[in-house]
């Protein structure tokens, strides 16, 4: 219960949807019930007393009962609705907002695959419930306690029968709830695996081609495919096991009132019409009972859900602007470590320890090291992306923790290794930072970026829509946007995380080229592999398990014979001696 | 619900991103097409299919049988001449007609779904297998993901129609003519008041349904590109938090959030309209049976029992109405769905294997182009 009530936030504002859409239920119940005491009526009173005036009077009565149920059944059914889809557009609103503020902590453990099914199918679950699974209980009670009552006013000892048969239908109804559920879910992570199997066959057809893997691949499928058969075909056969012989209780029952009833009747103990109207309510408390099962799942499945929702709002925002933030439109760009340390959560070692540098505006600084030495973790700490566990970062003098979020990553662009681009125009790709920017500042950026030309050349040039994840542009293509993107805020301080990494030479010189343009005035951190990048920076910093192992510029760097450059340098420029000496020769 | 605001006014005007969400969901039905999609039923057609039908005969037959055991025998005949004994042998045999309606239920539900499954790992299998042996050209056109879509959802989307669909609409037919018939055979007079309300109810059942099922299309399609933004909003959230750009994207969600609540509270408004209808046309059959029934009985045209029929019966007709309805939407969806999949399977592969290919075991690895042209 308590799921429910960390929820109440947001469905409680909506209470009067469902308090209004129970008060029409008891109506419709109300009616319902109505239909065996007039086929009642009109067999014992009307036809047997020879009166169709009062028949008449049925007739048309139930008419406007049923007009009146009609008009009730709209609004518990839309009301009923509306309760769950407006407590359901709170609670989504309320997840987008957390996480959009979640710091990177949380995604580096967060998979998109698990987020996606807590933010649909969590989120369905639980308004599934809110739309019916109230209204069912309630319906559940009024009907079975309504029917009961007319029961036992017809007949005392044919009401006692009906109880007694559904203590069978309840153990059938438990036990087929027991078994159908896991072959439910046998069923959805079948599925899931197919799923799985597909997408890694389409997406590496290239590979399987080949390979000459096709044979192969059909084999592997099939074991999916049949696996999937099996498992829907074991779960069809827990219905036919199971709903046929619910039906046949609730007929069992039938046959024994029909019996009992028709002796009574045969007696004149009883009127026909009381032995009809039987039929009927028979069947309203069976069916509810069949659906008892699918109602208590229902709701542990909603409650399930909810706790996995409420996983999400609960976590932690450790990464805020302080109380009383340093706002400012432009810092100057100066950087500095003093004796930082980083612990990743859930890690055992340092990312990094006593790191110590200064930057003066305008200055390159290179990172250099193996992966995994700190080179990321020193860029993330600048823009907060993650505090640093001890030690201080300052930004023109000022604790990056004194300045708001906004002013902090406003000054400071980045250009990340792996480029993200959405599902949009490349004009509002490039001026994701900045959506106010004119045409005029986008043009600019991307012509300052190398991208403006090939931009040009496509059909619908800057509103062509990128597809999801970008499909369609070259590494090197989405690598300009992502710099002219960077380029459009203004940044005074850049980070260029392994920019080039993943693109060929003649790009990488076209990319180089921007990056120069790019850095003009600011503050620059360049994240590289290759000497090439960083050999003209200000000062470099080689790094090593998270400690600085050398740091100097270029030149100084490559005339220590033992030192980390040098083997980087040696191990990439042996190549390029050995062809210049080829080429000479 | 005031809507959050962004803070790029520029955004206030423009939509920011672009979702492709408009798979169209329906077609009209063809004949044709269907007629390909039964092929897949052809090679069950001597084992699986004739069982199923016998366990839906049995079954159906049942049911209509019953209402006139305990209707006309059970008061005209056994209450009304006070004859104890034979109100034993109805139950009696009563109880046995249901027994024998319980098999027949296993074995219909049993062998209709395992009919349905094995079509559908027939289908998907054909569609796999085709599918591996496409050219290049084939996958440089299309992305992994609408592949995919064909393979699962496509394929999943007919498992509806082959596990009940097919077989259910034979019952509900049968069903249908069947009361009509026996309606007809109590009493003429009574069935053709009483079938006034049938085409009510099938025009509710087929036109009314389509508007709610439009309703619907719209919320699914709405859904999804609010999932589309979700999907795309968490993988690209690092570049979100490293812009600012948190307050305008809430805007943006809070725009698709809202169209999702409205589409949704449209529909289900409709689907809500749709209820007192339906409660209308079968008060209309009921108000009727009671009004000119009683009529009937006075006047002596009509027995009790076969009154009590009439009302069991008349309580048996929405259903099958309702789930033609039903089926009706299931085939036009299943069409949409088989166009894609026979559109994939009408694909040749552009590279072929030669007619009589030459072995390349012992080979020594020398490759000459001469004179090649590729565009």
């Amino acid at each position: 219960m308590d799921t429910f009530r960390r929820l109440k936030n947001f469905y409680w504002p909506h209470k009067k949807y469902l308090f209004g859409s129970l008060l029409f239920l008891l109506i419709v119940t109300g009616a319902t019930v109505c239909y065996p005491i007039v086929l009642q009526q009109t067999i014992d009173k009307g036809i047997k007393g020879q009166n169709f005036g009062y028949a008449s009077i049925l007739a048309f009565g139930f008419i406007l009962i049923m007009a009146i149920k009609g008009v009730a059944a709209y609004f518990q059914q839309y009301w009923g609705n509306l309760f769950g889809i407006s407590s359901v557009y709170e609670l989504r609103k309320a997840l987008y907002r957390k996480l959009q503020y979640l710091p990177f902590r949380y995604y580096d453990n967060a998979h998109t695959g698990d987020l996606m099914s807590r933010l649909t199918a969590d989120v369905e679950g639980f308004r599934f419930f809110l739309s019916f699974g109230f209204s069912q209980l309630f319906n559940f009670i009024l009907i079975v306690s309504f029917s009961l009552v007319i029961m036992f006013s017809y007949s005392v000892p044919l009401a006692v029968v009906t109880l007694l048969m559904t203590p069978f239908l309840a153990v059938t109804v438990y036990s087929f709830d027991k078994k159908v559920h896991p072959a439910f879910r046998a069923i959805r992570k079948s599925m899931g695996r197919m799923n799985t199997r597909v997408q890694e066959n389409v997406s590496g057809m290239n590979t399987v081609k080949a390979m000459a893997q096709e044979a192969k691949e059909i084999e592997r499928f099939e074991w999916n495919n049949t696996d999937y058969k099996d498992k829907q075909i074991y779960t069809s056969t827990l219905w036919a096991k199971y709903f046929p012989f619910m039906e046949f209780i609730g007929n069992i029952c039938v046959v024994v009132l029909l019996g009992l009833g028709g002796t009574f009747v045969i007696r004149g103990e009883m009127k026909p019409g009381e032995l009809v109207a039987f039929f009927s309510l028979v069947w309203y408390i069976m069916g509810p009972l069949m659906e008892l099962g699918f109602m208590v799942n229902q709701f542990s499945q909603a409650k399930a859900s909810g706790e996995r929702l409420l996983q999400i709002l609960d976590e932690p925002i450790e990464i805020a602007s302080p109380e009383n933030p340093i706002e400012t439109d432009r810092l100057l760009g100066s950087v500095e470590f003093r004796h930082v340390y980083l612990k990743y959560p859930n890690e055992e070692s340092y990312a990094l320890k006593d790191i110590t540098f200064r930057a003066r505006p305008g200055q390159v600084i290179g990172l250099m090291g193996a992966t995994g030495s700190g080179k990321s973790s020193i860029t993330r700490l600048i823009a907060r992306f993650y505090d640093a566990t001890s030690g201080e970062i300052l930004l023109d003098g000022e604790s990056v923790k004194n300045y708001s979020l906004k002013t902090l990553r406003k000054n400071i662009g980045f250009v990340q290794q792996e480029t993200f681009l959405f599902s949009s125009t490349i004009r509002d790709n490039i001026a994701y930072g900045n959506p106010d920017a004119t045409d005029e500042e986008i043009i600019d950026a991307a012509k300052r970026a190398q991208a403006h030309d090939f931009i040009s050349e496509l059909p619908n040039g800057y509103d062509t829509i990128l597809g999801e994840r970008g499909l369609g542009l070259s590494g090197g293509q989405k690598q300009r946007i992502a710099i002219a993107r960077a380029l459009l805020i203004n940044p005074s301080i850049l980070i260029l995380d392994d920019a080039t990494s993943a693109v060929d030479m003649q790009t990488e010189a076209k990319i180089q080229m921007a990056f120069r343009e790019l850095m003009r005035g600011r503050t620059t951190f360049i994240i590289a592999h290759r000497i090439s990048s960083v050999r003209h920076a200000d000062e470099i910093l080689v790094l090593k398990d998270g400690q600085i192992a050398e740091r100097g510029v270029h030149e100084d760097l490559i005339q220590n014979p033992n030192g980390l450059y040098r083997r980087i340098y040696d191990i990439q420029y042996k190549d390029h001696e050995q062809l210049k000496t080829q080429q000479n020769a | 619900m005031p809507l959050e605001k962004p803070e790029s006014k520029a955004l206030e005007t423009r939509q920011r991103f672009y979702y492709s969400s408009d798979r169209i969901i329906e077609k009209p039905f063809n004949w044709a097409q269907m007629a390909r999609l039964l092929q897949y039923l052809k090679p069950y057609a001597k084992t699986l299919l004739p069982g199923a039908i016998i366990a839906l005969l049995i079954g159906t037959a049942i049911r209509l049988t019953v209402p006139i055991l305990i209707g006309v025998y059970a008061f005209d005949r056994v209450i009304k001449h006070q004859d104890i004994h034979g109100l034993y042998w109805l139950v009696g045999t009563i109880a046995v007609l249901y027994f024998l309606s319980y098999l027949s239920n296993y074995f219909r539900i049993r062998l209709t779904n395992i009919l349905g499954q094995y079509v559908i790992f027939d289908i998907r299998k054909h569609l796999f297998n085709h599918v591996q042996y496409l050219s290049n050209r084939f996958f440089d056109s299309r992305s992994a993901g609408s592949i995919l879509v064909r393979i699962i959802n496509d394929v999943n989307s007919l498992q509806d129609l082959f596990t009940n669909g097919v077989i259910n609409t034979l019952t509900d037919l049968l069903m249908l003519c069947g009361i009509i018939v026996i309606l007809f055979s109590l009493s003429w007079q009574l069935a053709i008041a009483v079938m006034l309300v049938i085409p009510l109810m099938f025009f509710l059942s087929t036109k009314f349904r389509r508007k709610i099922r439009r309703a619907w299309q719209l919320v699914r399609l709405k859904q999804s590109k609010l999932n589309s933004h979700l999907n795309e909003s968490i993988q690209g959230i690092r570049v979100t938090q490293s812009f600012n750009q948190e307050v305008n994207n809430r805007a943006f969600f809070d725009v698709v959030n809202t169209e999702v609540f409205e589409t949704w509270r449209s529909a289900t408004q409709k689907n809500a309209v749709f209820r007192p209808f339906v409660e209308m046309a079968n008060a209309i059959g009921s108000a009727i049976l009671i009004w000119f029934g009683a009529f009937l009985i006075i006047h002596s045209h009509l027995t009790t029992g076969i009154f009590v029929s009439f009302a069991f019966y008349l309580g048996m007709f929405w259903d099958p109405i309702s789930r033609l309805g039903q089926t009706y939407n299931q085939l036009l969806v299943a069409m949409a769905s088989s166009e894609r999949i026979f559109e994939f399977l009408d694909e040749r592969p552009n590279v072929r294997d030669a007619q009589e290919p030459v072995s390349m075991d012992g080979i020594k690895g020398t490759i000459d182009f001469e004179d090649v042209r590729f565009t």
